[in-house]
């Protein structure tokens, strides 16, 4: 009876472990959907790579440091963005600002985000 | 006068420089030379803003803290992984299993073919002072062989992954939005008659590469005959002419190469259209053509090779005459055999079962 409770309990470890590997991935994946309207939204002031991790982190959106300039990279090349070096204390600096194509784009994500976060409220709220 | 501190912080500054710039080239070498140079610039200044960041802007850190910049940076294959994602891709994700698939077989069928096919021509076992030389050559042949079909491969799948469509997150490429498509124009479901089995596939990719090994490594080597003589020495007997067999052997090479292309477009796709049925029974006419004018082609045999055989080897003449008639005829039945049986099955299936309408 022992080794079929151990047998059990190892299972149940198992599966938590699995299940969380699970969550994280999912939790992952939520976030990721939202990258691009969190960053877009910060972006109205120019700001360079790391002072765009800290304001976001400010406001718990944690995203990592080989996400974001990868990503601001892509959103600059779309045209989403516009980008300037600028030198501070000698050193150059990339400075990342919304164009007008960018900001056309932010107001239309962020109208799409509230209107499927009320859906998903009303969805979510009852089950 | 520098002192000792001026000195110390000079090299610890050298070494946190040496220490950014492996982190840099770490990520660059992956990435392509069109962006690199503005990618390294870029995450120079991200790695300073995030020493700043952390430590006081008017103090070196050390070369611990700048370690510690650098792991919350991320790996740096991680990083230009990312800055890789949206491709372009020589073989995408879509394709890049099948591509692995037919490049394990490609390999396999060469190597094993050129090895088999080596072991089994004469010519490899009469050197008896000279074990070495066909033993550097059948390395070197495997070798070439090798890179030549994970060449053909890689370069067919490029092709297929250019006309492809690869969207990628924000990716260039238009989007297929709820606009800009027809119901209408849906295709027709797949008809269960037209469906080819994946190991179909393989198997007609398994024969194809055995049969181009055949054509294009064997066949060369009936060009001549070794034999030992009546007195023992070895002699070896020209046989075919060399430069009129060389035509047939680049068309049967030919065919065989589009019939790989096609065994190879099959796997992915695993399912016949009525253009590459076509193709299929088009490939096997031309090779049934061009095999009955091979061997009934007297033209491709050097004249007086019978006498020949016959002043060397009388007790050998006959039968190899009578064998190697025998052998080729059997070997075009077989294949004119396959071949009906192929084509019939392309047109009752693809035609007369569909009712296909030209």
């Amino acid at each position: 009876m022992t080794s079929i409770n151990k047998t059990d309990q190892m299972k149940n470890d198992l599966n938590t472990t699995e299940i969380q590997n699970i969550l994280d991935n999912l939790f992952q994946e939520l976030r990721r959907g939202t990258l691009v309207l969190c960053v877009l939204s910060q972006l109205k002031v120019p700001q360079y790579g790391y002072s765009l991790i800290q304001n976001l982190s400010e406001h718990n959106i944690e995203i990592e440091q080989n996400t974001l300039y990868p990503l601001l990279r892509r959103l600059d090349k779309l045209g989403l963005l516009s980008s300037e070096w600028i030198v501070e204390d000698s050193r150059p600096r990339r400075y990342y600002t919304l164009s007008e194509t960018g900001q056309s784009v932010f107001i239309a994500l962020r109208k799409e985000w509230l209107q499927m976060n009320q859906s998903i409220e009303a969805l979510i709220i009852h089950a | 006068m520098p002192n000792q501190q001026d000195t110390q912080s000079h090299d610890l500054s050298k070494s946190i420089q040496t220490r950014i710039d492996q982190y840099i080239y770490a990520v660059g070498r992956h990435l392509s030379p069109k962006v690199r140079l503005e990618i390294e610039a870029d995450l120079k200044s991200h790695i300073w803003d995030a020493i700043e960041g952390h430590y006081e802007s008017d103090t070196i850190p050390t070369l611990e803290q700048l370690d510690q910049v650098l792991i919350e940076l991320g790996n740096p294959k991680s990083m230009a992984k990312n800055y890789n994602a949206e491709g372009p891709y020589l073989i995408g994700p879509a394709l890049i299993d099948t591509y692995k698939l037919v490049v394990s077989i490609a390999l396999l069928v060469s190597v094993v073919g050129i090895v088999i096919g080596t072991l089994l021509s004469p010519d490899f076992w009469t050197l008896e002072n000279d074990f070495l030389k066909p033993i550097i050559q059948l390395f070197s042949q495997v070798f070439s062989t090798a890179i030549s079909s994970f060449g053909m491969v890689t370069l067919l799948f490029a092709i297929v992954e250019r006309h492809s469509d690869n969207s990628g997150l924000l990716s260039n490429n238009r989007r297929l939005t709820k606009s800009n498509w027809d119901p209408s124009s849906l295709p027709p479901l797949p008809n269960p008659t037209n469906h080819i089995k994946r190991s179909d596939a393989i198997t007609d990719l398994i024969t194809t590469g055995i049969g181009i090994l055949f054509v294009t490594q064997y066949l060369p080597n009936l060009l001549h005959i070794t034999l030992r003589g009546t007195t023992g020495q070895m002699i070896t007997l020209p046989m075919l002419a060399s430069n009129n067999i060389q035509t047939y052997i680049w068309m049967l090479g030919f065919i065989l190469t589009c019939q790989l292309q096609l065994a190879t477009f099959n796997l992915f796709y695993q399912k016949w259209h009525v253009i590459t049925r076509l193709i299929d029974i088009a490939l096997s006419l031309g090779f049934l053509v061009v095999l009955y004018y091979f061997f009934t082609d007297t033209t491709i045999v050097l004249p007086n090779v019978l006498n020949r055989l016959e002043f060397y080897r009388p007790d050998l003449a006959d039968l190899f005459f009578k064998g190697t008639s025998t052998g080729l005829f059997s070997i075009f039945v077989v294949i004119t055999f396959i071949s009906a049986i192929s084509i019939g099955s392309h047109i009752y299936n693809g035609f007369i079962k569909q009712n296909y309408k030209f």
